[in-house]
């Protein structure tokens, strides 16, 4: 058990109820995909996780324990848009730097070397590091943000709608390239989207999130063959089928 | 060729600045009336340009080298502005993938739809308030009156989605260009959209371009695709075609 | 760093701006050189030359061959209605350059005597005329520049300062924190600023040096500008702070103050600039206005303001018009920073423009 989110609630100013008792467990390998549509709450859910939002109630526990410091080095985020989750002013060598910050005793040789091997692992070439953000294309930007999540060699990747603001051919690159890193770092993702065909690929259980509930939890192939709840029927209808009953 | 509403033949766009680098290349094909035609391209295709060139709004670091844009049988291309201001609007019509663009925030939905009627057809009179209602309820907007009272940044993606639309619609156009209609919406949005799109060109008999760049949607909803790939329509063998093929299939 | 390169690209071709950009270098370093540059000290006065009128610049001798440059000297005599007036004698003095003057002492460490250009006693050159007491009017505006073009700067930078601290907690916090912070600087904007100048001067003992005086001065017309700084600062941190980068360095550890450093401070930087450039008009009239009706910087000491107090009456400007050149600077200068400060918000954000902006 890596990760365990226990009776989650969050209201906003406003009224407006984001979360509602959310509970989720997430297993080493077993790879969580949470789909909703936009307002469900999905994104709410991510922050609290990470800790950058407050909840109401309820608990974060990684492996049983609340730390923040070994949190945020075993947990990292991607969000979604490439273009704002990197700080323009600053080379990729300091955007991957500044992900070290909990790793004080590494040596600029160390973090140098580990700087080389996640531009390896998310295939971008080494030689890039005193360029900035605005010289690299999308696809490229999420590569790069995917490589800052990876400095700390985390346990837990937490992936925020990373892939739909991509086009579709650089979707499944990016998708072909989580699918090869976790195989050989034995990383496990929370994989949050509304974009089911996405979702099913890369996930073992599937989440569905509605009026910030979670309706459906079960293993992949169950949720998508037999769904149970009637909203992951009409999600999973539109998405394959773009049709929606009246 | 009597259906034919629409008719691009070798359209050729370029950068003012770097005339051999073509944004559009030799595009060609035509739209009938009633049908819809999908436009499926990457980021950088060239399907903006191409939504843009249907309406006569070539950006102005871009010129038309060769090729024409018939529409019901005029060069589009060849119009003055007076011409084509009173194309657009009253007979091609263009949605955006952003809503809110569209909208000035402080009208409300009603009275940017009965501008636009007014200035299309000044004489609708009292009726128009009634004829605004049933295009809102034909987009399929729940409450017509409700949405027509309310501002922009109120309504929902969705809702503003819709009631872009109807803005669109409201001069009863015989061309409807739009641009990635449906890719800023959630998965059920985007199929209660595309059932919109089928019911417009059943009821109104609009011919419809679709430009998205979600090759599966377009083949389900357009009955043709025209796929592009750096300015240039490529046909369903292209590597590029089957790459975007493969790709639905994730 | 290219966003700052990318506005400043813009704002070259400003060409305007530029140009005004170029004047206030030009101001500053007459600022900074004054000592070399002015023909007379702070304290130097001739009563025989009150009101004594801008000198003509002589370069043919009598006889009209070339002779070098020269002025001639002056005797004053009354007419009937006992009006003071001046006509050239024949006595002629050559303007010297680099020639020992009067000593100073340059930057206040460096002990010279040598001016850039002047006369021998008894000769006097007036390049701007003299004013009551006979001091050379344009020693005095180079002089006087020096508090009057540093008390904007100088007072801008601390409002900027406590403006910076205040909008950026305020901002980077929210909530309670921002409430009582946002409701302080409403307080002190509330008050016209004029009438909370004149009651923070009240406060200030009158028996202080000159030096002391400045920073007095400095230091109240700061803590009138800060709220407004304050609040622009706040509404950029506002928006910062919800920047998908910020999120992101907080999930990867990051201190608050790590962040504001490093990613919400340097953000705000280009467009601070801006509002900072149209601030200092502000100061440099608050100053002058001060100074004006006696309650700045006091005689012998110079700033453009007191020099003006000396124009308040309609018979001297007649007279002697040109005791009005002071004026001429504070708007030059003024104007300057105002051209510069809104061509820089323009160049740093395209979509501002023509937006009033009344930070």
């Amino acid at each position: 058990m890596i990760l365990q989110v226990e009776g989650l609630c969050k209201t906003y100013p406003g009224g407006v109820k984001a979360l509602d008792g959310v509970t989720l467990d997430i297993r080493a390998g077993e790879n969580l995909g949470l789909v909703g549509e936009s307002g469900c709450g999905k994104t709410t859910l991510a922050r609290v996780v990470m800790g950058l939002v407050a909840p109401d109630a309820g608990t974060v526990l990684l492996r049983g324990n609340p730390d923040r410091r070994e949190f945020c080095r075993q947990v990292r985020m991607v969000f979604q848009d490439p273009f704002t989750s990197l700080d323009p002013r600053y080379s990729v060598r300091e955007i991957l730097k500044e992900a070290l910050t909990l790793e004080p005793r590494m040596t600029t040789g160390e973090g140098l070397t580990r700087m080389r091997r996640v531009l390896d692992q998310v295939r971008m070439p080494r030689d890039i590091l005193a360029r900035y953000p605005h010289e690299f294309s999308g696809g490229e930007r999420q590569r790069l943000a995917i490589a800052r999540a990876l400095m700390t060699e985390p346990s837990l990747l937490i992936l925020d709608e990373a892939v739909s603001s991509l086009d579709v051919l650089v979707q499944k690159e990016i998708v072909l390239m989580l699918e090869e890193l976790q195989q050989r770092l034995h990383m496990t993702y929370f994989f949050i989207s509304h974009n089911l065909r996405v979702v099913r690929r890369l996930s073992r259980k599937i989440a569905v999130m509605t009026g910030g509930r979670i309706v459906e939890y079960g293993d992949r192939d169950a949720v998508f063959d037999r769904p149970a709840h009637p909203y992951t029927r009409t999600l999973i209808q539109a998405a394959f089928n773009y049709e929606v009953a009246p | 060729m009597n259906d034919t509403r629409l008719l691009v033949k070798g359209l050729t766009v370029t950068l003012r600045e770097q005339p051999f680098t073509p944004i559009l290349k030799d595009v060609s094909f035509s739209v009938g009336r009633g049908t819809i035609t999908g436009i499926v391209g990457g980021s950088g295709s060239g399907k903006t340009t191409l939504a843009l060139a249907l309406l006569g709004l070539v950006p102005p670091a871009m010129r038309v080298k060769s090729g024409e844009i018939l529409f019901e049988g005029r060069d589009v291309l060849g119009m003055d502005a007076e011409e084509l201001r009173r194309l657009r609007g009253a007979r091609i019509s263009m949605s955006f993938q952003e809503p809110s663009g569209a909208f000035d925030p402080v009208v409300t939905i009603g009275a940017h739809i009965l501008a636009a009627m007014a200035a299309h057809n000044p004489s609708a009179g009292t009726l128009a308030r009634q004829k605004m209602l049933d295009l809102l309820a034909l987009v399929e907007v729940p409450d017509p009156r409700r949405v027509a009272a309310c501002y922009p940044h109120e309504l929902s993606g969705g809702l503003r989605q819709r009631a872009m639309l109807a803005l669109a619609l409201c001069a009863r156009p015989a061309l409807l260009v739009a641009d990635e209609p449906t890719s800023s919406l959630d998965v059920t949005l985007q199929a209660r959209v595309m059932a919109l799109f089928r019911k417009l060109r059943r009821e109104l008999g609009v011919s419809i371009v679709l430009i998205a760049h979600d090759l599966g949607m377009v083949r389900r909803l357009a009955d043709e695709t025209v796929i592009l790939s750096q300015g240039r329509v490529v046909g369903a063998d292209h590597a590029y075609a089957k790459a975007l093929m493969a790709a639905e299939e994730m | 760093m290219s966003e700052m390169r990318l506005a400043w690209q813009r704002f070259v071709r400003d060409r305007v701006a530029f140009i005004a950009l170029g004047v206030l270098g030009l101001l500053y370093a007459l600022t900074l050189f004054a000592d070399v540059i002015a023909p007379y000290t702070l304290r130097d006065e001739s009563r025989l030359h009150t009101y004594c009128p801008p000198s003509a610049l002589h370069v043919l001798a009598a006889d009209g061959s070339f002779s070098g440059l020269y002025v001639r000297g002056v005797a004053m005599h009354y007419d009937e209605y006992r009006r003071r007036s001046y006509n050239e004698t024949q006595d002629v003095y050559p303007v010297k350059f680099f020639a020992r003057g009067e000593p100073y002492q340059l930057f206040g460490l460096v002990r010279m005597d040598r001016h850039l250009f002047s006369v021998d006693e008894p000769g006097r050159i007036y390049l701007l005329g003299a004013d009551s007491r006979g001091r050379d009017i344009f020693s005095r505006i180079l002089h006087g520049a020096r508090v009057s073009l540093t008390i904007g700067i100088l007072g801008v930078l601390i409002s900027f300062g406590i403006g910076l601290l205040v909008g950026g907690i305020a901002g980077y916090f929210g909530g309670h924190v921002d409430n009582v912070l946002m409701r302080l600087c409403e307080m002190v904007m509330m008050v016209p600023g004029f009438y909370l100048l004149l009651a923070l001067r009240a406060a200030v003992p009158d028996s202080l040096s000159s030096l002391q005086i400045y920073a007095a001065i400095t230091i109240i017309l700061s803590f009138i500008g800060w709220a407004g700084l304050a609040r622009v600062i706040r509404g950029m941190c506002l928006s910062l702070k919800e920047r998908d980068y910020v999120l992101a360095a907080w999930t990867m550890g990051l201190g608050d103050m790590e962040i504001i450093v490093r990613h919400i401070l340097p953000h705000t930087i280009s467009y601070s600039l801006a509002a900072v450039t149209l601030a200092v008009p502000g100061y440099i009239l608050g100053e002058s206005a001060l100074s004006l009706i006696g309650l700045g910087i006091q005689d012998p000491y110079a700033s453009w303001g007191n020099m003006l107090s000396e124009a308040m009456s309609i018979v001297r400007i007649q007279f002697a018009p040109w005791i009005l050149w002071p004026a001429f600077f504070i708007g030059l200068a003024v104007m300057c920073f105002n051209l510069v400060g809104d061509a820089w918000r323009d160049a740093w954000d395209p979509l501002l423009k023509g937006r009033g902006d009344n930070a």
